[in-house]
């Protein structure tokens, strides 16, 4: 019998499932190995039999609480999908700020049609048990359907343990840290085939760390190119601001002002 | 062979190219915004001779970083059923440094031992090499004289010194000899170029420095003697663990082999890509283990690799001092730096 899956979202922009939506060319094949019985951004029905929850976005309102706790009371496996999911992600950059000190200075005091608002933006795993992640922002649609066939074969989805230069250099992507440019590749987890630098951008970490971060390493490394330790904490602030990814790295690198 | 001096004017290299460009992938380096890389040249293409060596080397060419090893599908019957890649064009290097020839030797002979590889040795087999003398070191961390890999010539089947003007080229295979005769380049190079190419020769050590105080073959037995230095701890504080040292070195040969199956699992596709032993979840095995679990040790087995298990496994030493792996590393480490610490100690 094909698994039954379910797709959930909480505090995100949506778009990681538009990017298990766009692989259209392997959708009939993917249909023919998982029922998909829950997955409001694509169809009407709504099941709430099923074994595999893929859930993203972060924990915002006080309602998500009990509702991440439903799912994970039907779940036999949870997947977070995403940054905000796995990190807490950009939602988690208003934790440093008292939530009603932002809502007076984002909404000019007004309450009406304002939702009530949790403390911090958190990721799935404060709450409830995780069973695997797929990290990025958005996920990748390969590494997606990878983890899919992982778990119907029985196996633990991979997860690249290594850096985002593994895959840069492997790409023959000149080191954007090389030329002066904040770039957080060498924390950073790998998975996403170092996309952002191929195209100029610097990483931003949107995966979370590789399985050994030397932070005091990249503090260094800012300052011999030319950059301030504090545009690297800076920068860690943008992916990694949940209280406890902060912890990783911010004893190593001085934090900056709140963002 | 080895007084087949010829010279060959540089707008003959244009023939040059389009004469490999017959039987093989002719590849050579190119300016890539700030970096060198190893990418396709056609005629027509300014072939670059003061190149100050590629962010990659080499052996991405008979190593690839990527490389499919078969395909497989799993038939009604329930039985596999096994597919090789179709053989690709060979490549043709062209303008290959002494550090980068040493590093094909010592890729044959990893490939050639006792984990005997096919695929490996056979692109080397195949593949054209036009060498090419170096005048200048390519970068502050290169020590290339010092590892004795600055006066290789070979494997390659043509050896090219710039004098200026024209371009002296040693034929040292048949094959190489076949490719000069068709440029139509068999003119021996004049006596006075040959003066001039002795002199350039002698006066080359002034441009290279020497930047350790001992041999090559004295590392293995200075690296035992640092069996338990501080040092390792000392300069793994300032690693990353980013890999790049691994991925630019050109005699480093790790792979990693991984299975890419369709979503069924039926069929699928059996790679294996470039790894290192600075990479994290290199040294992790079945049910989890680390062997070489931390940054200082991972920073230990790199440098013993390359200063003493290489040598003592296939008589070459590991490392050339083309200086890639500091040049590119965030932090600066450097192999030569750490060469020449572990060299001083008592």
């Amino acid at each position: 019998m094909r698994p039954r899956v379910a797709f959930f979202s909480f505090g995100s922009c949506e778009g990681c499932q538009l990017q298990v939506l766009s692989v259209e060319d392997v959708l009939p094949e993917l249909l023919s190995v998982v029922e998909v019985v829950n997955f409001r951004e694509a169809m009407d029905d709504r099941g709430d039999d099923y074994d595999i929850a893929f859930v993203e976005g972060s924990l915002v309102k006080p309602d998500d609480v009990a509702e991440l706790q439903q799912i994970r009371a039907r779940a036999k496996i949870l997947v977070a999908i995403g940054a905000c999911a796995c990190l807490g992600g950009v939602n988690a950059m208003r934790n440093r700020r008292p939530v009603t000190e932002l809502a007076r200075e984002v909404y000019d005091g007004r309450q009406d049609g304002v939702f009530a608002a949790l403390p911090d933006a958190s990721p799935l795993s404060s709450v409830v048990q995780v069973n695997y992640e797929i990290r990025g922002c958005p996920i990748d649609r390969i590494e997606f359907l990878e983890a899919v066939r992982s778990l119907i074969a029985g196996t633990v989805p991979y997860v690249p343990p290594f850096a985002v230069c593994v895959e840069c250099t492997l790409r023959g992507t000149p080191c954007l840290l090389e030329r002066g440019i904040p770039c957080l590749g060498s924390v950073a987890r790998a998975g996403c085939n170092a996309v952002c630098p191929a195209y100029g951008a610097p990483c931003e970490a949107c995966r979370g760390f590789h399985e050994v971060p030397n932070f005091e390493a990249l503090g260094e490394a800012f300052f011999r190119h030319g950059m301030t330790r504090t545009l690297a904490a800076e920068k860690l602030q943008l992916f990694n601001n949940y209280r406890e990814v902060r912890e990783a790295w911010e004893q190593a690198v001085p934090s900056s002002s709140a963002t | 062979m080895d007084n087949e001096i010829y010279r060959l004017p540089r707008e003959r290299l244009d023939s040059l190219i389009e004469r490999l460009a017959r039987d093989y992938r002719v590849v050579g380096p190119v300016k890539q915004g700030a970096t060198w890389m190893w990418t396709d040249v056609r005629p027509g293409m300014p072939l670059a001779l003061d190149y100050p060596t590629t962010m990659l080397p080499p052996r991405q060419f008979f190593a690839p970083m990527r490389e499919t090893l078969f395909r497989y599908h799993r038939g009604d019957d329930g039985r596999f059923a096994f597919e090789e890649p179709a053989g690709e064009r060979p490549f043709a290097l062209l303008g290959v440094h002494g550090c980068d020839l040493t590093a094909l030797r010592v890729l044959r002979a990893f490939h050639e031992s006792s984990c005997r590889d096919r695929l490996v040795p056979g692109r080397l087999d195949r593949s054209f090499v036009m060498g090419l003398a170096c005048w200048t070191p390519c970068l502050p961390e290169s020590f290339c004289r010092d590892m004795g890999s600055l006066e290789s010539e070979s494997p390659a089947s043509l050896y090219v010194w710039d004098i200026g003007g024209v371009l002296l080229v040693k034929v040292q295979t048949a094959r190489g000899r076949e490719i000069m005769r068709d440029v139509g380049a068999l003119d021996a190079a004049t006596p006075d170029e040959l003066v001039a190419l002795r002199k350039r020769l002698r006066t080359r050590p002034e441009a290279f420095p020497a930047q350790l105080q001992f041999a090559p073959e004295k590392l293995a037995t200075s690296l035992k003697a640092a069996e338990s230095d501080i040092l390792w701890e000392a300069t793994a504080d300032r690693c990353l663990s980013c890999g790049r040292c691994n991925l630019v070195c050109p005699t480093c040969t790790c792979f990693d082999v991984g299975d890419q199956a369709s979503l069924s699992g039926g069929d699928g596709t059996r790679t294996r890509s470039w790894t290192g032993c600075q990479v994290p979840g290199f040294s992790r095995v079945a049910g989890g283990h680390d062997f070489r679990p931390g940054r200082a040790q991972q920073l230990r087995y790199r440098i013993f690799r390359k200063g003493k298990y290489m040598p003592e496994r296939y008589g070459m030493v590991g490392c050339t001092g083309c200086g890639r792996c500091a040049t590119h590393c965030p932090t600066h480490i450097s192999i030569r730096e750490i060469f020449l610490q572990v060299g001083r100690a008592p």
